[in-house]
């Protein structure tokens, strides 16, 4: 038989082809409450956009903050860095990456023959806080190899910068505080000492 | 302006019942070419019912002025649909469809059933656009400007593609491959 002869038989059952009494009798009475406006909800419409308005906000967020960290006092985006590092300070619970950023802010602007005594104040405050942060024996530890590599760092730029009192001074606060971390250290290893002392002497009475 | 046209201006207006009676009008078609493609009642309804809701969603980009055809607008939208499940369900539509056969014996003439069996089976040996051509062509008989919308294809190259597809299916009833 010819294919289109055959299409056609093939046609004729298809064509007879028997609706099944649900979608006879229920089909369009089912259908009718699921036809919503054809605006679309205001509510989907506004999850829609608000889903869009937040990826742009993160996103535009997640910019900011990454190019803010190039950022020195002065500069628009300064506060924003300063709000980013206090957030990273607090999920991380490591506020090492403030004095880093201020030692590099110190090493820039005294550069550019800029005005950093502010800066200075609030290295002095970061580090200080750091300091405080630093309780643990391993914390102490970091601390004390970052303040050796911001001391380095500082010690580099004064090469180069000799007549710069500022770079003197942000070393000073930087030896000091390595001083205080040293100090932290011995403090607890002479009272560990003393209590291994004293427990000996209560042995030998 | 015929009834249907009418009835698709209302339907964008958001009427209800304008859309009801345009459901009434096509809804079987859409049904029995949901089934020729599925081999499962639930699934065609679903498919159907789901056409139908997309076209309501959409009605109002279907243009009536540049001579749209709204069975050709409402057949896309239920072939992507089955292209979709038939993506889902890859391997179980010859076997369904084979099942479905053996069942529904008739006292029709056998050699005659056999023929038409066989090209049944040919028709889900071919690729599922094709299968669609085919269906849309001889089945429902619509016209190649028709279906040259739904699948968004030139004519001329439909025309081509059908006669392919035909000696493809009689390659296939002739040497059973």
């Amino acid at each position: 038989m010819e294919i289109e002869k055959l299409l056609k038989e093939v046609k004729a059952d298809y064509q007879k082809t028997e609706l099944p009494s649900y979608l006879k009798n229920e089909g369009w009475s089912n259908l009718t409450y699921k036809l919503t406006s054809q605006k679309g909800s205001i509510f989907g419409l506004f999850f829609r956009n608000s889903f869009i308005f937040a990826a742009i906000i993160i996103v535009a967020l997640g910019t900011t903050a990454t190019v803010s960290q190039a950022s020195n006092p002065g500069d628009i985006l300064y506060p924003v860095k300063i709000a980013s590092e206090e957030i990273v300070a607090k999920i991380t619970g490591n506020p090492n990456k403030k004095i880093e950023n201020r030692v590099e802010e110190i090493i820039n602007l005294t550069q550019e023959d800029k005005d950093i005594e502010k800066i200075l104040e609030k290295y002095e405050e970061d580090l200080k806080n750091a300091n405080e942060n630093a309780q643990k024996e391993e914390q102490k530890e970091n601390l004390k190899q970052n303040l050796e590599s911001l001391e380095n760092k500082l010690k580099e730029a004064q090469a180069q910068n000799p007549n710069s009192n500022r770079l003197n001074q942000a070393r000073e606060l930087t030896q000091q505080a390595q001083g205080q971390v040293k100090g932290q250290k011995n403090q607890k290893e002479n009272s560990q000492e003393n209590r291994q002392d004293d427990h000996n002497n209560k042995k030998d009475k | 302006m015929d009834e249907v046209n009418l009835l698709i201006l209302k339907a964008q207006q958001e009427d209800k019942d304008a859309f009801g009676k345009l459901y009434g009008i096509f809804y079987k078609r859409i049904y029995r070419y949901c089934l020729f493609n599925c081999h499962d009642q639930a699934t065609a309804i679903d498919i159907c019912q789901e056409t139908f809701l997309k076209a309501w969603k959409s009605i109002k980009k279907f243009e009536i002025k540049k001579g749209g055809s709204f069975q050709a607008f409402l057949f896309t939208i239920a072939r992507n649909l089955i292209i979709d499940q038939a993506r889902k369900k890859k391997d179980l539509q010859l076997e369904k469809f084979q099942n479905l056969e053996a069942v529904d014996t008739t006292e029709e003439d056998i050699d005659k059933k056999s023929e038409k069996l066989k090209l049944k089976k040919a028709l889900f040996k071919i690729k599922e656009k094709d299968r669609q051509l085919v269906i849309l062509r001889f089945f429902e008989e619509m016209s190649f400007g028709e279906i040259a919308k739904i699948t968004k294809t030139k004519e001329g190259a439909l025309r081509v593609r059908i006669h392919r597809i035909l000696l493809h299916l009689k390659e296939i009833i002739e040497n059973g491959n």
